[in-house]
Protein backbone atom coordinates (compact mmCIF):
# COMPACT_ATOMS: atom_id res chain seq x y z
CA UNK A 1 0.00 0.00 0.00
CA UNK A 2 1.34 3.36 -0.99
CA UNK A 3 1.95 5.78 2.22
CA UNK A 4 0.13 9.26 2.25
CA UNK A 5 3.32 11.02 1.47
CA UNK A 6 4.76 8.88 -0.52
CA UNK A 7 8.43 9.40 -1.36
CA UNK A 8 10.37 7.44 -4.22
CA UNK A 9 14.16 7.04 -3.93
CA UNK A 10 16.30 6.09 -6.87
CA UNK A 11 19.56 4.33 -4.83
CA UNK A 12 22.59 4.27 -6.60
CA UNK A 13 25.50 1.86 -6.13
CA UNK A 14 28.72 2.76 -7.86
CA UNK A 15 31.78 0.62 -6.99
CA UNK A 16 33.44 -1.70 -8.57
CA UNK A 17 32.34 -5.21 -7.47
CA UNK A 18 32.49 -7.57 -10.43
CA UNK A 19 30.65 -10.45 -10.75
CA UNK A 20 29.64 -10.19 -6.53
CA UNK A 21 25.73 -10.25 -5.85
CA UNK A 22 25.65 -11.33 -2.35
CA UNK A 23 27.56 -9.90 0.70
CA UNK A 24 27.37 -6.96 3.65
CA UNK A 25 26.59 -4.28 0.94
CA UNK A 26 23.90 -6.79 -0.93
CA UNK A 27 22.38 -7.44 2.19
CA UNK A 28 21.79 -3.80 3.57
CA UNK A 29 20.57 -2.24 0.23
CA UNK A 30 18.14 -4.83 0.20
CA UNK A 31 17.20 -4.74 3.76
CA UNK A 32 16.77 -0.98 3.27
CA UNK A 33 15.06 -1.09 0.25
CA UNK A 34 12.48 -3.65 1.40
CA UNK A 35 11.85 -1.61 4.38
CA UNK A 36 11.07 1.40 2.41
CA UNK A 37 8.71 -0.78 0.35
CA UNK A 38 6.90 -1.87 3.84
CA UNK A 39 6.72 1.29 5.02
CA UNK A 40 4.64 1.87 0.89
CA UNK A 41 7.61 4.55 -0.57
CA UNK A 42 9.05 3.30 -3.59
CA UNK A 43 12.81 2.65 -5.09
CA UNK A 44 14.84 2.44 -8.22
CA UNK A 45 18.01 1.07 -8.48
CA UNK A 46 21.02 1.74 -10.11
CA UNK A 47 23.97 -0.22 -10.00
CA UNK A 48 27.40 -0.73 -11.56
CA UNK A 49 27.08 -4.54 -11.28
CA UNK A 50 24.16 -7.05 -10.82
CA UNK A 51 22.31 -7.18 -7.70
CA UNK A 52 19.79 -9.39 -5.59
CA UNK A 53 16.59 -6.81 -5.40
CA UNK A 54 13.17 -7.47 -3.32
CA UNK A 55 10.71 -7.64 -6.21
CA UNK A 56 8.84 -4.84 -7.77
CA UNK A 57 12.18 -2.78 -7.66
CA UNK A 58 13.65 -1.46 -11.33
CA UNK A 59 16.88 -2.00 -12.32
CA UNK A 60 19.46 -0.21 -14.53
CA UNK A 61 22.34 -1.95 -14.47
CA UNK A 62 25.76 1.04 -15.78
CA UNK A 63 28.35 -0.92 -16.48
CA UNK A 64 32.32 0.79 -15.58
CA UNK A 65 34.36 0.76 -19.06
CA UNK A 66 36.58 -2.08 -19.94
CA UNK A 67 38.68 0.39 -20.66
CA UNK A 68 40.54 1.21 -17.63
CA UNK A 69 39.28 -2.46 -15.82
CA UNK A 70 43.50 -2.64 -15.53
CA UNK A 71 44.09 0.48 -13.67
CA UNK A 72 41.42 0.28 -10.45
CA UNK A 73 42.07 3.89 -9.42
CA UNK A 74 41.56 5.32 -12.89
CA UNK A 75 38.06 3.29 -13.38
CA UNK A 76 36.22 5.51 -11.60
CA UNK A 77 37.45 9.11 -12.71
CA UNK A 78 35.70 8.53 -16.60
CA UNK A 79 32.85 6.54 -15.24
CA UNK A 80 31.54 9.70 -13.88
CA UNK A 81 30.79 10.90 -16.81
CA UNK A 82 28.95 8.08 -18.46
CA UNK A 83 27.18 7.47 -15.11
CA UNK A 84 25.87 11.12 -14.68
CA UNK A 85 24.54 10.99 -18.37
CA UNK A 86 23.02 6.98 -17.92
CA UNK A 87 21.67 8.78 -14.47
CA UNK A 88 20.08 11.60 -15.61
CA UNK A 89 18.01 9.74 -18.29
CA UNK A 90 16.75 7.35 -15.59
CA UNK A 91 15.80 10.37 -13.72
CA UNK A 92 13.74 12.13 -15.95
CA UNK A 93 11.74 8.62 -16.85
CA UNK A 94 11.44 7.60 -12.71
CA UNK A 95 11.08 11.09 -11.40
CA UNK A 96 12.54 10.59 -7.84
CA UNK A 97 12.30 12.55 -5.00
CA UNK A 98 16.10 11.89 -3.80
CA UNK A 99 19.13 10.42 -4.80
CA UNK A 100 21.06 8.16 -2.56
CA UNK A 101 24.33 7.29 -3.86
CA UNK A 102 26.84 4.92 -1.97
CA UNK A 103 29.98 6.00 -2.10
CA UNK A 104 32.92 4.65 -3.74
CA UNK A 105 35.97 5.80 -4.77
CA UNK A 106 36.61 8.59 -7.08
CA UNK A 107 32.98 8.87 -7.23
CA UNK A 108 31.38 12.40 -6.96
CA UNK A 109 28.21 11.33 -9.53
CA UNK A 110 25.89 12.62 -7.18
CA UNK A 111 27.45 16.32 -6.66
CA UNK A 112 27.04 15.85 -10.53
CA UNK A 113 23.42 15.60 -10.64
CA UNK A 114 22.65 17.14 -7.85
CA UNK A 115 24.35 20.42 -9.27
CA UNK A 116 22.77 19.78 -12.69
CA UNK A 117 19.08 18.59 -11.77
CA UNK A 118 18.92 19.57 -8.21
CA UNK A 119 17.98 16.78 -6.57
CA UNK A 120 18.18 16.24 -3.41
CA UNK A 121 21.30 14.26 -2.81
CA UNK A 122 22.04 11.74 -0.04
CA UNK A 123 25.06 10.13 0.63
CA UNK A 124 25.90 6.88 2.67
CA UNK A 125 29.91 6.18 3.71
CA UNK A 126 30.84 3.30 5.52
CA UNK A 127 34.22 4.64 6.38
CA UNK A 128 36.75 7.50 5.33
CA UNK A 129 37.89 6.11 1.97
CA UNK A 130 41.10 7.50 1.61
CA UNK A 131 41.92 6.74 5.04
CA UNK A 132 41.28 2.90 4.38
CA UNK A 133 43.23 2.77 1.19
CA UNK A 134 46.11 4.26 2.33
CA UNK A 135 46.02 2.57 5.52
CA UNK A 136 44.86 -0.84 4.09
CA UNK A 137 45.20 -1.16 0.85
CA UNK A 138 47.13 0.71 -2.09
CA UNK A 139 46.60 4.45 -3.21
CA UNK A 140 48.55 6.28 -5.32
CA UNK A 141 45.97 9.43 -5.86
CA UNK A 142 45.23 10.47 -2.45
CA UNK A 143 45.10 14.16 -2.92
CA UNK A 144 42.52 13.50 -5.99
CA UNK A 145 40.71 10.71 -3.91
CA UNK A 146 40.43 13.27 -0.78
CA UNK A 147 39.47 16.28 -2.63
CA UNK A 148 36.73 14.18 -4.47
CA UNK A 149 35.41 12.97 -1.42
CA UNK A 150 35.11 16.12 0.22
CA UNK A 151 33.65 17.24 -2.78
CA UNK A 152 30.89 14.75 -2.01
CA UNK A 153 30.52 15.32 1.67
CA UNK A 154 30.54 19.31 0.97
CA UNK A 155 27.33 18.79 -1.57
CA UNK A 156 25.43 15.69 0.08
CA UNK A 157 22.21 17.27 1.67
CA UNK A 158 22.43 14.25 4.27
CA UNK A 159 25.28 11.83 4.93
CA UNK A 160 24.18 8.50 6.92
CA UNK A 161 26.93 6.41 8.00
CA UNK A 162 26.77 3.06 9.59
CA UNK A 163 28.51 4.10 13.08
CA UNK A 164 29.58 6.66 15.71
CA UNK A 165 32.63 5.45 15.11
CA UNK A 166 32.83 6.66 10.95
CA UNK A 167 30.92 9.77 12.38
CA UNK A 168 33.67 11.00 14.38
CA UNK A 169 35.96 9.70 11.90
CA UNK A 170 34.54 11.81 9.04
CA UNK A 171 34.29 15.02 11.41
CA UNK A 172 37.81 14.74 12.25
CA UNK A 173 38.53 15.01 8.29
CA UNK A 174 36.27 17.97 7.97
CA UNK A 175 32.72 16.66 7.17
CA UNK A 176 30.15 18.58 8.65
CA UNK A 177 29.01 16.80 11.51
CA UNK A 178 25.26 18.23 11.64
CA UNK A 179 24.09 16.47 8.45
CA UNK A 180 25.94 12.90 9.94
CA UNK A 181 23.27 10.29 10.36
CA UNK A 182 24.07 7.16 12.16
CA UNK A 183 22.14 4.22 10.32
CA UNK A 184 23.73 1.41 11.57
CA UNK A 185 23.85 -2.11 9.70
CA UNK A 186 20.72 -4.20 10.66
CA UNK A 187 18.62 -7.66 9.73
CA UNK A 188 15.19 -8.22 8.50
CA UNK A 189 14.08 -10.30 11.43
CA UNK A 190 11.81 -12.24 8.98
CA UNK A 191 14.71 -13.34 7.07
CA UNK A 192 16.71 -14.37 10.27
CA UNK A 193 14.66 -15.93 12.65
CA UNK A 194 15.07 -18.82 15.22
CA UNK A 195 12.57 -20.88 13.63
CA UNK A 196 14.79 -22.03 10.76
CA UNK A 197 15.96 -25.50 10.99
CA UNK A 198 19.85 -26.10 9.99
CA UNK A 199 19.39 -29.54 9.88
CA UNK A 200 20.23 -29.85 6.82
CA UNK A 201 23.43 -28.10 7.03
CA UNK A 202 24.25 -30.31 10.20
CA UNK A 203 24.21 -33.19 8.14
CA UNK A 204 25.89 -31.75 4.89
CA UNK A 205 28.90 -31.17 7.17
CA UNK A 206 28.71 -33.51 9.10
CA UNK A 207 27.93 -31.73 12.63
CA UNK A 208 25.08 -33.60 14.10
CA UNK A 209 26.14 -34.65 17.94
CA UNK A 210 28.59 -31.77 17.94
CA UNK A 211 29.13 -28.64 19.59
CA UNK A 212 29.13 -25.85 16.92
CA UNK A 213 30.93 -22.46 17.23
CA UNK A 214 30.09 -20.57 14.15
CA UNK A 215 31.39 -17.54 12.22
CA UNK A 216 30.42 -16.08 8.87
CA UNK A 217 31.10 -13.30 6.55
CA UNK A 218 34.59 -12.67 5.18
CA UNK A 219 38.02 -13.48 5.95
CA UNK A 220 39.37 -10.10 6.46
CA UNK A 221 41.19 -8.76 8.84
CA UNK A 222 39.37 -6.22 10.57
CA UNK A 223 37.02 -9.84 11.26
CA UNK A 224 39.45 -11.15 13.39
CA UNK A 225 38.89 -14.68 11.79
CA UNK A 226 42.37 -14.87 12.57
CA UNK A 227 41.68 -14.80 16.53
CA UNK A 228 39.47 -17.51 16.23
CA UNK A 229 41.51 -20.04 14.08
CA UNK A 230 44.06 -19.57 17.26
CA UNK A 231 41.70 -20.20 19.63
CA UNK A 232 40.35 -23.81 17.73
CA UNK A 233 42.91 -25.80 19.89
CA UNK A 234 41.83 -24.10 23.08
CA UNK A 235 38.36 -24.42 22.59
CA UNK A 236 38.85 -28.08 21.33
CA UNK A 237 41.11 -29.06 24.63
CA UNK A 238 38.08 -28.19 26.61
CA UNK A 239 35.34 -28.81 24.58
CA UNK A 240 36.11 -32.21 23.00
CA UNK A 241 33.08 -32.36 20.38
CA UNK A 242 33.78 -28.71 19.01
CA UNK A 243 33.93 -27.91 16.13
CA UNK A 244 34.86 -24.39 14.25
CA UNK A 245 32.57 -23.65 11.32
CA UNK A 246 33.86 -20.83 9.33
CA UNK A 247 31.03 -20.12 6.69
CA UNK A 248 32.44 -17.63 4.56
CA UNK A 249 36.16 -17.06 2.12
CA UNK A 250 38.54 -14.33 1.59
CA UNK A 251 42.21 -13.50 1.40
CA UNK A 252 42.71 -14.88 4.68
CA UNK A 253 42.10 -17.86 4.10
CA UNK A 254 45.38 -19.41 3.51
CA UNK A 255 46.78 -18.20 6.73
CA UNK A 256 43.60 -19.56 8.66
CA UNK A 257 44.61 -22.89 6.98
CA UNK A 258 48.22 -22.48 8.25
CA UNK A 259 47.28 -21.81 11.66
CA UNK A 260 44.80 -24.82 11.50
CA UNK A 261 47.73 -26.84 9.81
CA UNK A 262 50.48 -25.77 12.60
CA UNK A 263 47.97 -26.20 15.93
CA UNK A 264 46.80 -30.03 14.36
CA UNK A 265 43.40 -29.05 14.54
CA UNK A 266 42.40 -29.09 11.13
CA UNK A 267 39.75 -32.14 11.78
CA UNK A 268 38.29 -29.64 14.83
CA UNK A 269 37.52 -27.17 11.76
CA UNK A 270 35.51 -26.89 9.24
CA UNK A 271 36.13 -23.91 6.08
CA UNK A 272 32.83 -24.03 3.84
CA UNK A 273 33.86 -21.05 1.74
CA UNK A 274 31.55 -18.32 -0.11
CA UNK A 275 27.67 -19.32 0.67
CA UNK A 276 24.84 -17.66 -0.86
CA UNK A 277 23.39 -15.18 1.07
CA UNK A 278 20.05 -17.12 0.66
CA UNK A 279 21.61 -20.08 2.74
CA UNK A 280 22.99 -17.92 5.59
CA UNK A 281 19.94 -18.67 7.82
CA UNK A 282 20.22 -22.30 7.78
CA UNK A 283 24.45 -22.07 8.59
CA UNK A 284 23.93 -19.97 11.58
CA UNK A 285 20.98 -22.20 12.65
CA UNK A 286 23.25 -24.98 12.34
CA UNK A 287 25.12 -23.27 15.22
CA UNK A 288 25.20 -23.87 19.34
CA UNK A 289 27.16 -20.38 19.65
CA UNK A 290 28.02 -17.87 16.67
CA UNK A 291 31.14 -15.59 17.27
CA UNK A 292 32.39 -12.05 16.12
CA UNK A 293 35.79 -11.38 17.28
CA UNK A 294 36.18 -8.39 15.33
CA UNK A 295 39.50 -6.20 16.29
CA UNK A 296 40.75 -3.23 15.69
CA UNK A 297 43.84 -2.70 12.99
CA UNK A 298 44.78 0.39 13.37
CA UNK A 299 45.74 1.95 16.11
CA UNK A 300 45.21 5.78 14.67
CA UNK A 301 41.58 5.63 15.05
CA UNK A 302 38.33 3.16 16.78
CA UNK A 303 36.96 0.53 14.90
CA UNK A 304 34.26 1.92 13.05
CA UNK A 305 32.85 -0.79 10.83
CA UNK A 306 29.13 -2.37 11.67
CA UNK A 307 29.95 -6.06 11.31
CA UNK A 308 26.35 -6.84 9.42
CA UNK A 309 26.49 -10.71 10.99
CA UNK A 310 26.37 -9.47 14.70
CA UNK A 311 22.99 -7.74 13.64
CA UNK A 312 22.28 -11.38 11.54
CA UNK A 313 23.18 -13.42 14.96
CA UNK A 314 20.75 -11.17 16.71
CA UNK A 315 17.77 -12.27 14.35
CA UNK A 316 18.64 -15.68 14.89
CA UNK A 317 18.26 -15.46 18.50
CA UNK A 318 21.76 -17.23 18.79
CA UNK A 319 23.95 -16.98 21.76
CA UNK A 320 26.62 -14.67 20.82
CA UNK A 321 30.10 -13.89 22.09
CA UNK A 322 31.56 -10.57 20.25
CA UNK A 323 34.66 -8.88 20.98
CA UNK A 324 34.86 -5.29 23.23
CA UNK A 325 35.37 -3.40 20.58
CA UNK A 326 33.80 -0.32 18.24
CA UNK A 327 29.52 -0.64 17.76
CA UNK A 328 30.13 -3.99 19.37
CA UNK A 329 30.74 -2.69 22.61
CA UNK A 330 27.23 -1.34 22.71
CA UNK A 331 25.36 -3.34 20.92
CA UNK A 332 25.94 -5.91 22.80
CA UNK A 333 25.58 -5.82 26.97
CA UNK A 334 27.41 -8.14 28.40
CA UNK A 335 25.37 -11.32 29.93
CA UNK A 336 22.28 -9.01 28.15
CA UNK A 337 21.60 -10.26 24.99
CA UNK A 338 25.29 -11.64 24.35
CA UNK A 339 28.54 -11.93 25.56
CA UNK A 340 31.93 -9.90 25.40
CA UNK A 341 35.52 -11.06 24.85
CA UNK A 342 38.40 -9.58 25.23
CA UNK A 343 39.81 -8.22 20.93
CA UNK A 344 43.25 -9.98 19.88
CA UNK A 345 42.85 -13.11 22.42
CA UNK A 346 42.44 -16.07 21.84
CA UNK A 347 42.22 -16.89 25.28
CA UNK A 348 39.43 -14.59 26.29
CA UNK A 349 37.28 -15.99 23.11
CA UNK A 350 37.57 -19.46 23.79
CA UNK A 351 37.06 -19.13 28.04
CA UNK A 352 33.30 -17.44 27.16
CA UNK A 353 33.07 -19.99 24.87
CA UNK A 354 33.51 -22.31 27.30
CA UNK A 355 31.23 -20.05 29.99
CA UNK A 356 27.99 -20.24 27.70
CA UNK A 357 28.96 -24.20 27.27
CA UNK A 358 28.49 -24.65 30.57
CA UNK A 359 25.68 -22.33 31.17
CA UNK A 360 22.24 -23.25 28.74
CA UNK A 361 20.44 -21.58 30.87
CA UNK A 362 22.59 -18.16 30.31
CA UNK A 363 22.42 -19.18 26.62
CA UNK A 364 18.98 -19.09 26.29
CA UNK A 365 18.34 -16.06 28.26
CA UNK A 366 20.93 -14.33 26.01
CA UNK A 367 19.45 -15.42 23.02
CA UNK A 368 15.61 -14.37 23.61
CA UNK A 369 17.07 -11.04 24.23
CA UNK A 370 19.13 -10.80 20.84
CA UNK A 371 15.81 -11.76 19.15
CA UNK A 372 13.36 -9.10 21.07
CA UNK A 373 16.14 -6.57 20.02
CA UNK A 374 16.66 -7.61 16.98
CA UNK A 375 12.82 -7.40 15.66
CA UNK A 376 12.42 -3.69 17.77
CA UNK A 377 15.82 -1.95 17.42
CA UNK A 378 17.54 -3.23 15.15
CA UNK A 379 15.45 -4.35 11.92
CA UNK A 380 15.97 -3.03 8.63
CA UNK A 381 13.10 -1.03 7.85
CA UNK A 382 14.16 1.56 11.01
CA UNK A 383 17.02 2.54 8.86
CA UNK A 384 14.02 3.31 6.25
CA UNK A 385 12.19 5.38 8.11
CA UNK A 386 15.42 6.99 9.12
CA UNK A 387 16.06 8.03 5.69
CA UNK A 388 12.33 9.10 4.97
CA UNK A 389 12.04 11.37 8.00
CA UNK A 390 15.48 12.73 7.11
CA UNK A 391 14.04 14.06 3.79
CA UNK A 392 10.82 15.00 5.43
CA UNK A 393 13.03 17.18 7.79
CA UNK A 394 14.80 18.75 5.34
CA UNK A 395 12.77 19.17 2.55
CA UNK A 396 9.08 19.20 3.88
CA UNK A 397 6.32 16.46 3.68
CA UNK A 398 5.11 16.17 -0.30
CA UNK A 399 1.82 17.12 -1.00
CA UNK B 1 48.71 -32.04 -12.39
CA UNK B 2 46.54 -28.87 -13.24
CA UNK B 3 46.33 -25.60 -11.07
CA UNK B 4 43.20 -23.58 -10.42
CA UNK B 5 44.22 -20.09 -9.24
CA UNK B 6 40.26 -19.77 -7.56
CA UNK B 7 39.83 -15.32 -7.22
CA UNK B 8 36.07 -15.98 -6.44
CA UNK B 9 33.42 -17.98 -7.04
CA UNK B 10 32.26 -22.02 -6.18
CA UNK B 11 35.46 -24.58 -7.06
CA UNK B 12 31.94 -26.82 -7.21
CA UNK B 13 30.43 -25.18 -9.78
CA UNK B 14 33.39 -24.43 -12.34
CA UNK B 15 33.93 -28.34 -11.75
CA UNK B 16 30.55 -29.07 -12.76
CA UNK B 17 30.29 -26.44 -15.63
CA UNK B 18 33.58 -27.67 -17.08
CA UNK B 19 33.60 -31.58 -16.88
CA UNK B 20 37.04 -30.88 -14.88
CA UNK B 21 37.76 -33.95 -12.60
CA UNK B 22 38.92 -32.80 -9.19
CA UNK B 23 41.82 -35.12 -8.49
CA UNK B 24 43.80 -33.75 -11.49
CA UNK B 25 43.74 -29.99 -9.55
CA UNK B 26 45.35 -28.50 -7.06
CA UNK B 27 43.76 -25.46 -6.25
CA UNK B 28 45.00 -22.22 -5.03
CA UNK B 29 42.56 -19.33 -3.08
CA UNK B 30 44.09 -15.74 -4.63
CA UNK B 31 42.81 -12.50 -4.19
CA UNK B 32 42.46 -10.01 -6.75
CA UNK B 33 45.00 -7.55 -4.93
CA UNK B 34 47.80 -10.63 -5.77
CA UNK B 35 48.02 -8.99 -9.05
CA UNK B 36 50.24 -6.02 -7.21
CA UNK B 37 52.23 -8.79 -6.31
CA UNK B 38 54.14 -10.33 -9.29
CA UNK B 39 56.65 -13.03 -7.06
CA UNK B 40 53.83 -13.98 -5.22
CA UNK B 41 51.54 -15.09 -7.90
CA UNK B 42 54.65 -16.41 -10.36
CA UNK B 43 56.19 -18.42 -7.37
CA UNK B 44 52.07 -20.24 -7.61
CA UNK B 45 52.38 -20.87 -11.03
CA UNK B 46 55.90 -22.24 -10.50
CA UNK B 47 55.98 -24.20 -7.61
CA UNK B 48 54.98 -27.38 -9.77
CA UNK B 49 55.39 -28.64 -13.65
CA UNK B 50 51.38 -27.73 -13.98
CA UNK B 51 50.37 -28.93 -16.76
CA UNK B 52 47.14 -26.72 -17.03
CA UNK B 53 46.66 -23.34 -15.19
CA UNK B 54 43.44 -22.12 -14.65
CA UNK B 55 42.45 -18.71 -13.33
CA UNK B 56 38.72 -19.15 -11.81
CA UNK B 57 36.15 -16.65 -11.36
CA UNK B 58 32.44 -15.92 -11.62
CA UNK B 59 32.22 -14.18 -14.33
CA UNK B 60 35.06 -14.01 -16.81
CA UNK B 61 32.79 -10.63 -18.17
CA UNK B 62 33.10 -9.07 -15.12
CA UNK B 63 36.68 -9.92 -13.72
CA UNK B 64 39.48 -7.61 -13.67
CA UNK B 65 43.31 -8.06 -14.60
CA UNK B 66 43.13 -10.22 -17.93
CA UNK B 67 46.36 -8.64 -18.77
CA UNK B 68 48.06 -9.82 -16.01
CA UNK B 69 46.89 -13.36 -15.25
CA UNK B 70 48.16 -13.66 -18.82
CA UNK B 71 51.35 -12.20 -18.43
CA UNK B 72 51.88 -13.77 -15.51
CA UNK B 73 51.27 -17.03 -17.30
CA UNK B 74 53.55 -16.05 -20.05
CA UNK B 75 56.56 -14.99 -17.43
CA UNK B 76 56.29 -18.16 -15.93
CA UNK B 77 56.33 -20.33 -19.05
CA UNK B 78 53.08 -21.77 -18.24
CA UNK B 79 51.39 -21.25 -21.76
CA UNK B 80 48.74 -23.35 -21.54
CA UNK B 81 46.59 -21.45 -18.74
CA UNK B 82 42.94 -19.99 -19.58
CA UNK B 83 40.58 -17.81 -17.43
CA UNK B 84 37.37 -19.43 -16.77
CA UNK B 85 34.16 -18.97 -14.96
CA UNK B 86 31.45 -20.28 -13.24
CA UNK B 87 28.94 -19.84 -16.09
CA UNK B 88 31.20 -22.36 -18.64
CA UNK B 89 32.86 -19.46 -20.24
CA UNK B 90 36.97 -19.90 -21.09
CA UNK B 91 39.36 -17.55 -22.63
CA UNK B 92 42.02 -19.57 -23.23
CA UNK B 93 45.93 -17.49 -23.45
CA UNK B 94 47.08 -17.42 -26.83
CA UNK B 95 50.43 -15.88 -28.04
CA UNK B 96 48.96 -14.69 -31.72
CA UNK B 97 46.15 -12.47 -29.15
CA UNK B 98 48.46 -11.71 -26.46
CA UNK B 99 51.42 -9.87 -28.88
CA UNK B 100 48.89 -8.43 -31.36
CA UNK B 101 46.34 -7.56 -29.08
CA UNK B 102 46.45 -7.56 -25.44
CA UNK B 103 49.68 -5.70 -25.22
CA UNK B 104 48.79 -2.57 -27.13
CA UNK B 105 45.60 -2.48 -25.45
CA UNK B 106 47.23 -2.29 -22.57
CA UNK B 107 49.53 0.50 -23.40
CA UNK B 108 46.41 2.46 -24.76
CA UNK B 109 44.80 2.17 -21.48
CA UNK B 110 48.30 3.09 -19.78
CA UNK B 111 48.17 5.84 -22.17
CA UNK B 112 44.27 6.96 -21.72
CA UNK B 113 44.85 6.27 -17.66
CA UNK B 114 47.52 8.92 -17.54
CA UNK B 115 45.31 11.59 -19.72
CA UNK B 116 42.41 10.89 -17.43
CA UNK B 117 44.59 11.36 -14.17
CA UNK B 118 46.19 14.95 -15.76
CA UNK B 119 42.17 16.15 -16.83
CA UNK B 120 40.97 15.20 -13.07
CA UNK B 121 43.92 16.54 -11.20
CA UNK B 122 43.11 20.26 -13.07
CA UNK B 123 39.40 19.50 -13.04
CA UNK B 124 38.66 18.48 -9.86
CA UNK B 125 40.92 21.89 -7.95
CA UNK B 126 38.10 23.70 -10.31
CA UNK B 127 35.41 22.23 -9.35
CA UNK B 128 36.49 22.93 -5.30
CA UNK B 129 36.86 26.36 -5.97
CA UNK B 130 33.79 27.06 -7.51
CA UNK B 131 32.08 25.08 -4.77
CA UNK B 132 34.25 27.29 -2.10
CA UNK B 133 35.60 23.94 -0.76
CA UNK B 134 38.57 24.84 1.42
Amino acid sequence: MEAKNSLKGLFWRSDFYGAYTDGGMSSMHSGILNGLLKLGHRAVFASSGRMKLPEGIPFYFIPHSKLFWNYPEILNLPYNRKVSKELTKIIEKEKPDFLYQHHADFNYSGTILKRKLGLPFFLQCESVQFWIKEKWGKLYFKKLLRDIEEIQWHQADAIFVISEEVKKHMIYYGADGKKIYVNSSSVNPDVFRPDIDGTEIKERYNLVGKYVIGFTGTFAPWHGVEILAKSVKLITQRIPDAIVFFVGDGMLRPKIEEILKSDNVENKAIITGMQPFELMPKFIAACDVVVSPCVQTDNSTEFFNSPIKLFEYLGMGKPIVASKVGQQSYVIENEINGLHCQQKSPEDLAETIFKLYKDPDLSRRISNQARREAVEKYNWINNSKRIIEVYNKMFGYKS
Amino acid sequence: MKLILLLNGSVKKIFQVHNFDESDFEILKIDEKDFAKPLKIIKYLKMKKYSEVYYACIENNLQRFHFFMFLYSLISLRCKSAIIDELGNKKNFSFFKFFFLHIPQFFLETLLSLFVVVYYKIKIPIIRWKLKIH
